[in-house]
């Protein structure tokens, strides 16, 4: 499936979800999220004793019927957040096409699902951002070819809801990396992306493997059943750090499994469904 | 003789695979190149080789240890290993030694496998036989290693028939008992069958047609002068039935080509003469070559015969140029006559004591001299010296007088032994420092010639045998023997009689002792250092064969491939199975 064909499947599967509200209260222009000021919403939020200058048309008359005081009706301000996806490109996330794919299909999804949601999608990757206009265009033309760790994307204004579309796989751990990233967010949530053979190597016999990431870096090895055996105890003990680090900044981790070969349609499905029960997203 | 032996030991030569196994270890990338997205998943990293593929290290691991396992394995499995079973540690070697066994190499190859043979039986207890027209022994069952090595050194087939069941039946009165017996032969037919212990037979490649020229005289025509006469004599000793037409071409120094030929037809088993009339040679150097159909062997020591010319004591042969053609001619001539020492490169300085090349202002030019050795030239008699008195060089040897032997017997400084010997028959020995007065029996004694000593003694005693009227009662006196020889030293030292290994009686006075009741076959050993004296065959007289067990089958095989035998059995498959075994564990590994 080419680059564009996915963007637009991804916009299609995302018509009926939007991104999930945050449970704190966010700033920002004018949208559908609940702010935390008092706006122009349906939504009460509170009274107030009445000042010279104020709104005559807020006024709850009755209640100055039955009390003979001045007390504004305050309603819920309804803002339009920011939502940052952030793209892992090391080369690790092209390893195999089917998670690179998956990478492409889910920052298009996402951002199909914050502008369902009147929120404002920035691409981050690469040190750079990309929203607007340019959202599209830089993730169709994303390379995955940088080194390992994360994006270490220009800091915007305010709290942003944030996602970060990685494999997890540092040699040195995703704490550092997690608590950034959960620091001026209003919400945090990595999107672990794995394939098929990183979770189960295939491979048995002599190899020489070699780090897609670490040109030069090489490791001779039998792959028999005890080495792959110790390679599944690695795998299972760093996943675990991955969600420990989640958990220790409240971050929603939602660990996706893809095939090693190209996506089909029910694959994006798939990963649809999955981000809607893990609550990244939620039905309109 | 028991034990492991291998049937093919050139299958030894497979364990170069090993060097090629270790090779492909070397050089060969067992690991295939794999990309993964977290290295430091699957162990500690390390460097690889930025600038590109270089040798890496033998890696000494399982499946580089169980791949030359397999190689080693499979290299023994080809070398066919084969156990043999215990049969009382006796071993008796036939040769075949009929004429044929000279034809292709079958000489060498039998005696090359007659050592390894005698290598792989345990030490002692071995006998070499030699199956003519009457079997004889070439080295008793007491002979030791190096006794067993220098008799077959000495082989050399001169039969005109082998019966092999004859040699085969007095290996087994021999030893008295069941002997392993293995019988070297290039016949393919009348083969022995097993009376007693176990049998097998070895068939050399090599049987066809088989030529020899067996005489050749060269002699001053009395009644012509000017003339002189060429008398050669060929025997057909094919194992064909049919005949083989030769031409005999005569050679001259002189001449770049054949000065005559003339054909001859000879019939199976028969000597044919030819004589040719030549105007006088006298100053020439004449080479006799037999040309026989390709498919004819004719024994190569007699197809090529150097003829002197009328010989004298010392002849002095005016050569006008020793170079080239004319230097091999000479050495090919030499050679053939196997009687003297041949120089490599006939030129001056650098001859043998008997031939020698040197510049003769008489002749205008070099000169080779041959001579013959006299009792007054000490130091001549090189150890050993046969003169063979049917040889050329002998023919003016007055045999009555033998006056350069037998009128003066003070030699100094002389050798161990001189045989004089006229053709294969034996007529007087020396040695040293005394002569032995011997009265042979010439018609019972073929001889192989001086290294063949314990057959020379054997067969000297089967001839004293045959004079003792009667047996087991008669005083044996070994002194009659023994007197003239100087090494025995007193006569009181004790000498023991054996039956193949076992020892039946002894003299302790070295006088006399009584011979045994049974027939058989006894060694008779004096003195330490001379260890056959005498051995009495008494075969085919009073065997009693109906107690020996009958040999289930015998093993006729190909070339030097032993295919086992009644008491081997063939252990290859225990080096090939762990082999694959080994093979299939590396490639069960290999994929997990």
């Amino acid at each position: 499936m080419r680059r564009t064909e996915l963007l637009s499947l991804a916009a299609s599967l995302a018509a009926p979800y939007r991104v999930r509200p945050p449970d704190a209260a966010v700033r920002g222009p004018a949208g559908v999220f609940a702010g935390v000021g008092d706006g122009q919403s349906v939504d009460f939020h509170d009274f107030r004793q009445y000042l010279p200058g104020d709104d005559l048309r807020r006024v709850d008359w009755r209640a100055y019927a039955r009390t003979g005081q001045m007390h504004l009706k305050l309603f819920r301000e309804e803002v339009s957040p920011v939502v940052e996806l952030h793209l892992d490109t090391s080369a690790s996330m092209a390893a195999y096409p089917g998670k690179e794919q998956a990478a492409l299909f889910l920052a298009a999804f996402l951002r199909a699902a914050a502008l369902a949601a009147e929120a404002r999608p920035v691409l981050c990757r690469d040190g750079k951002r990309f929203a607007g206009g340019e959202f599209e265009p830089a993730l169709a033309a994303t390379e995955f070819a940088g080194a390992a760790g994360g994006s270490a994307a220009a800091a915007g204004r305010g709290r942003p809801l944030r996602f970060f579309l990685s494999d997890c796989l540092f040699e040195d751990g995703v704490l550092p990396l997690f608590r950034n990233h959960a620091a001026d967010a209003l919400s945090f949530c990595p999107v672990l992306i794995l394939s098929q053979s990183e979770r189960e190597p295939p491979w048995r016999g002599f190899h020489r493997l070699h780090d897609v990431e670490l040109p030069g870096a090489g490791l001779d090895l039998a792959l028999d059943e005890s080495a792959v055996s110790g390679y599944r105890s690695r795998l299972k003990k760093h996943l675990d750090g991955v969600a420990d680090a989640a958990r220790r900044h409240g971050a929603g981790l939602v660990a996706v499994d893809v095939p090693d070969g190209e996506l089909g349609r029910e694959d994006c499905g798939t990963l649809v469904r999955r981000l809607a029960a893990e609550r990244a997203v939620t039905a309109r | 003789m028991s034990g492991f032996f291998l049937a093919n030991p050139g299958g030894l030569w497979a364990l170069a695979a090993l060097a090629a196994v270790a090779v492909l270890y070397l050089f060969y990338r067992r690991h295939r190149p794999q990309a993964v997205t977290g290295l430091f998943l699957w162990g500690v990293p390390r460097l690889g080789t930025a600038g590109g593929r270089r040798p890496e290290p033998p890696r000494l691991g399982r499946a580089l240890l169980l791949d030359l396992a397999a190689a080693a394995l499979f290299a023994l499995a080809l070398a066919g290993p084969a156990w043999r079973s215990a049969s009382g540690g006796r071993v008796a070697i036939v040769l075949d030694d009929s004429f044929s066994m000279r034809a292709r190499n079958c000489r060498a190859e039998a005696a090359k496998l007659a050592g390894r043979l005698l290598a792989e039986a345990e030490s002692g207890g071995a006998a070499i036989l030699l199956a003519g027209e009457t079997p004889s022994v070439l080295a008793g069952p007491g002979a030791d290693s190096a006794e067993l090595r220098r008799a077959l050194d000495g082989y050399l087939p001169s039969a005109e028939k082998a019966d092999l069941q004859a040699a085969v039946n007095l290996a087994r009165d021999l030893y008295g008992a069941a002997p392993s017996v293995r019988v070297i032969t290039n016949r393919d037919d009348g083969l022995p069958v097993a009376a007693g212990g176990d049998l097998a037979v070895h068939v050399l490649p090599g049987r066809g047609g088989n030529v020899a020229l067996t005489r050749l005289w060269r002699e001053r025509d009395a009644g012509e002068a000017g003339r002189e006469t060429l008398t050669l004599a060929a025997a057909n000793y094919s194992d064909s039935a049919a005949d083989v037409a030769l031409r005999i071409e005569l050679w001259k120094q002189a001449a770049s080509g054949e000065v005559f030929s003339e054909r001859m037809h000879l019939a199976p088993g028969k000597t044919e003469f030819a004589e040719i009339r030549l105007s006088s040679m006298e100053k020439e150097i004449l080479l006799v070559r037999l040309a026989a159909p390709p498919e004819t062997d004719v024994i190569a020591d007699d197809s090529l015969a150097f003829v002197p010319p009328v010989p004298d004591r010392t002849v002095t042969y005016g050569v006008k140029d020793l170079g080239g053609e004319t230097a091999r001619f000479f050495r090919l001539g030499l050679e053939a006559a196997g009687c003297l020492p041949v120089p490599a490169a006939p030129d001056g300085g650098a001859a043998a004591p008997d031939l020698s090349v040197t510049g003769n202002p008489e002749v205008r030019g070099r000169a080779l001299t041959l001579r013959i050795p006299k009792p007054s030239e000490p130091g001549v008699f090189a150890p050993p010296l046969v003169v063979d008195l049917a040889s050329p060089f002998c023919r003016d040897v007055d045999l009555a007088g033998i006056p350069w032997v037998a009128a003066d017997r003070n030699i100094p400084a002389a050798p161990e032994r001189i045989f004089v010997l006229a053709g294969d028959t034996p007529l007087f020995w020396q040695t040293a420092p005394g002569l032995l007065d011997c009265n042979l029996w010439p018609e019972r004694s073929r001889m192989v010639r001086e290294p063949a000593w314990p057959a020379f003694c054997a067969n000297l005693a089967a001839a004293a045998a045959d004079r003792l009227p009667g047996l087991g009662a008669t005083l044996y006196r070994p002194r009659d023997i023994l007197r003239r020889r100087p090494e025995t030293g007193a006569e009181s030292q004790a000498i023991r009689l054996f039956a193949g290994p076992d020892e039946v009686a002894s003299s302790p006075s070295g006088r006399e002792f009584a011979l045994p009741a049974n027939a058989g076959l006894y060694e008779l050993r004096g003195p330490e250092g001379v260890r056959h004296l005498a051995v009495l065959p008494f075969y085919g007289k009073a065997s009693d064969t109906a107690n020996l067990a009958r040999t289930e089958r015998v093993v006729v095989s190909e070339g030097m491939r032993e295919e086992g035998g009644p008491g081997a059995a063939d252990l290859t498959w225990l080096a090939l199975l762990p082999g694959l075994f080994a093979l299939g564990l590396n490639w069960r590994l290999g994929r997990k």
